[in-house]
């Protein structure tokens, strides 16, 4: 797998920066290298921001502008729209919103409603196009065709536009290239490869939940993909903002609103139409354990470096190719991946993967402690931060296990270490193996959905439930409490303000679906979050999308499951086991 | 007979040096195969490891590395085969027509980087990629081209003032010479022992 790492507003900008850091020799006077910069896996990425001046004051300047050939380079996300754009004036004088706004002051709500104008007003649409050539969206379209699509494999299979080649042209021209012999020689990697190899297979999205910017692009972006093409695997790499006020004070309760608006929206997009998995992490996790920001973006780059590592073991070399790893990531017990893929058509909602990592010097050797540094010990649900989960969760209620381990160790023994401490079957257990460094060894287990099952778990302090349950009912208070900030923003029109207060306060809206959303998490329901809400359209029918929802009220489960707590609990208490 | 000459003790040296890195890598390759073998499940043929093994260590790096191993070879011929000092027998001036030539000592190196200096430089890089370099290997690495010329610049000294002698220029020529080669060979022997901590 060899992402396009998308960083989307602040902290997806600030989150990105390790990832791209050149492994390479800086020889200041000659970049022998070029643009082909040598990260990690071999990732590319791009910094997409709204905010001009949040690019223009970054003390270290390490993005460059992407216009003009930069690596790696920031891209404004209303660069292709001009100050007297007419589609511009036409929403603001309807709506009131402005396409150019800097930054979206952590309201999820503003863009969502942005894009869904786009698909809906077709007097809007007939002038987006008409100005942005051909363009259906000003934003998302410029974001993905002039951005990102350039450094994936999608840009050499299919027609490139003319934009983007100028892009690609100033690109060459930065750094002399020497002989095409000699270039060879120094990178015997050229030699058997085309330009594909080295562009990317997929993208991972890195956004804090809990800003405006990076929350509210995701899903634009993923629609602007998917109508290029279909299949192309999405990921997204969220990080759930932190308790307390932020930096600009913006309150925790209006922080987490976003968060959960952003989770609700990707969460509920259909299969085939949004990201195919999101990676969630806790802001609050990390920050117990590091003191700033660049401390905890160093953390999930070193996080997930398992995943990126391009040393695959001999013998398991292909497995995790993009694709595959998609397929696997929305797995049903599908036996080949043509039912895989015919199981994806099926309307599922994307699934939650909680990373857990871990790392020891590799003299260690030991597997158990590996596995139980990133998974906890055994019925340790509530030691937030001390062990590897990165977000709040039980291991037990993992539907699968995703395991991307990094030393020399045997395929049955990992699976059997995992096993133990999951419960799960060895069929629902995949292994990545790779080579990684001797200096240590690591691991990141990505584990699918775990949660649900189980009556009361909100309670229980570290569960996946019990944090939903918080920023969900936080959430709700602030709706409650804020009506008038939420409504007037900036310069909502009336139309604006009358549908934000249908989607926010009218039975069947976003309020009613989070309380909804409280009782399915109280009593286990999976997934928590059913109905794809809009704020302009239609939303989805009641009907439709729970056919989708898989209930697992199942009464026998859950017995089996708090009897076996509760045994645990005793025997635990007794000294039996430990 | 007389005991060796000093110079000579320091070239054994040196080629111990160079023997441990050799060592390192045949030590590295025994203990990752039979950790691979053990734990794959699979036969892993020699190439399939060699495959999954490598990689790249950047372009800038690259250049570096294989400039460096080529400035190597023609410091060490430089301060060995400069003057008669050493191998009576053996040495620039005795080819007088290169010697006498305005080109001759540029026309020395080029022949040395041109014959076993192409040899190494296709090799060593190529065996590098097979271990992990650090970010401050690789900022280390920048220092062996600099001690290269500062020692060829010694021994091209001692060939202009020859028959003078002065031995501070060639123990300079010398340290940063063996300096270099450490660090040349650190990739290999600190991947090495990476491995045998195990
Ligand atoms: N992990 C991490 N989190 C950050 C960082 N900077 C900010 N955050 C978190 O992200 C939240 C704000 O998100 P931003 O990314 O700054 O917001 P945005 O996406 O630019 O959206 P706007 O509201 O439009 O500015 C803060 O409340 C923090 O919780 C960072 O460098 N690393
Ligand atoms: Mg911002």
């Amino acid at each position: 797998m060899k992402p396009c790492i998308v960083g989307i507003g602040g902290a997806g900008g600030s989150m990105l920066k390790p990832f791209l850091q050149n492994l390479d020799l800086n020889l200041m006077i000659h970049d022998f290298a070029g643009n082909d910069r040598l990260t990690y896996g071999d990732v590319k990425g791009i910094w997409l921001e709204s905010q001009t001046a949040d690019v223009e004051k970054q003390k270290d300047h390490y993005y460059g502008n992407s216009i003009k050939g930069q690596y790696p380079g920031y891209l404004i996300c209303h660069g292709g729209v001009n100050e007297d754009s007419s589609t511009n004036t036409f929403l603001k004088n309807k709506y009131g919103f402005d396409l150019k706004a800097q930054g979206y002051d952590r309201r999820a709500e503003y863009l969502k409603g942005l894009f869904e104008i786009f698909e809906l007003d077709e007097n809007l649409k007939r002038l987006c196009s008409h100005e942005f050539g051909g363009y259906d969206n000003a934003l998302s379209d410029y974001m993905w065709k002039i951005g990102i699509r350039p450094l994936t494999i999608i840009s050499t299979g299919g027609s490139t536009s003319v934009k983007d080649e100028t892009v690609s042209s100033a690109k060459s021209k930065r750094s002399k290239p020497l002989p095409e012999l000699l270039r060879c020689f120094l990178k015997p990697r050229n030699l058997n490869s085309d330009q594909n190899t080295k562009r990317c297979d997929c993208i991972l999205f890195l956004a804090s939940l809990g800003g405006g910017t990076g929350t509210g692009f995701i899903n634009p972006i993923s629609s602007a993909v998917r109508l290029d093409e279909p299949i192309f695997p999405i990921f997204a790499l969220g990080m759930l903002t932190e308790k307390g006020e932020d930096s600009p004070q913006t309150s925790e309760g209006q922080r987490d609103l976003a968060a959960v608006i952003a989770l609700y929206d990707l969460l509920t997009k259909e299969s085939g139409k949004g990201i195919d998995g999101l990676i969630l992490m806790d802001g609050q996790i990390l920050k117990e354990r590091f003191e700033n920001y660049s401390a905890m973006d160093g953390m999930i780059y070193e996080a997930m470096k398992p995943l990126l590592d391009i040393r695959n073991y001999p013998g398991d070399e292909q497995q995790d190719e993009a694709q595959a790893f998609r397929r696997v990531l929305w797995d049903r017990d599908a036996k080949n991946p043509m039912e895989q893929e015919d199981a994806i058509q099926k309307r599922l909602f994307p699934p939650v993967l909680i990373p857990c990592y871990y790392t020891q010097p590799d003299w260690n050797g030991d597997l158990k402690s590996l596995v139980e540094g990133a998974l906890g010990k055994k019925g340790h649900v509530s030691s937030l931060g001390l062990d590897g989960r990165l977000f709040p969760c039980d291991p037990e209620k993992a539907e699968r296990a995703l395991v991307f381990i990094r030393g020399f160790f045997e395929l049955t023994e990992i699976k059997k270490a995992v096993m133990d401490r999951t419960g799960l079957s060895e069929g629902k257990i995949k292994v990545y193996r790779k080579l990684g460094d001797s200096r240590s060894e690591d691991v990141l287990i990505l584990l699918r959905n775990p949660y649900g099952g189980e009556i009361g778990a909100h309670k229980d302090k570290g569960t996946l439930e019990w944090r939903f349950h918080d920023i969900i009912a936080e959430s709700i208070e602030y709706i409650e409490k804020n009506e008038m900030n939420i409504l007037s923003y900036h310069s909502y029109k009336p139309l604006t303000k009358e549908y934000m207060w249908k989607y926010f306060y009218q039975s069947g809206g976003i309020k009613d679906q989070l309380y909804k959303s409280l009782k399915y998490l109280e009593s286990g329901r999976k997934p928590f979050f059913c109905r794809e809400l809009r704020i302009f359209g239609e939303s989805a029918k009641l009907s439709q999308a729970e056919e989708q929802i898989m209930v697992s009220t199942n009464l026998e489960e859950q017995i089996t499951c708090i009897s076996r707590r509760e045994a645990e609990r005793l025997l635990m208490e007794k000294g039996i086991i430990h | 007979m007389s005991p060796p000459r000093y110079e000579i003790l320091l070239l054994i040296a040196m080629l111990i040096v160079l023997i441990l890195g050799i060592i390192s890598h045949v030590g590295y390759w025994i203990r990752i195969n039979s950790h691979i073998s053990k734990t794959a499940g699979i036969d892993v043929g020699k190439q399939d490891l060699r495959k999954a093994l490598h990689m790249h260590h950047g372009s800038n790096f690259n250049t570096i590395y294989i400039t460096s191993w080529s400035l190597l070879l023609v410091a060490f011929i430089y301060l060995y085969f400069m003057t008669p000092q050493i191998f009576s027998g053996l040495n620039y001036f005795s080819i007088p027509n290169i010697a006498s030539g305005s080109f001759g000592l540029a026309a020395l190196g080029a022949a040395v980087i041109l014959i076993p200096g192409s040899l190494a430089a296709l090799f060593i890089p190529r065996a590098c990629s097979y271990y992990t370099v650090t970010r401050r290997m690789k900022r280390m690495s920048l220092l062996a081209p600099v001690l290269l010329i500062i020692s060829i610049f010694c021994s091209i000294n001692l060939g202009s003032i020859y028959p003078t002698i002065d031995s501070l220029y060639w123990n300079l020529g010398f340290v940063t010479l063996i300096l270099a080669l450490v660090i040349l060979l650190a990739p290999f022997i600190m991947g090495f022992a990476e491995e045998m901590r195990m």
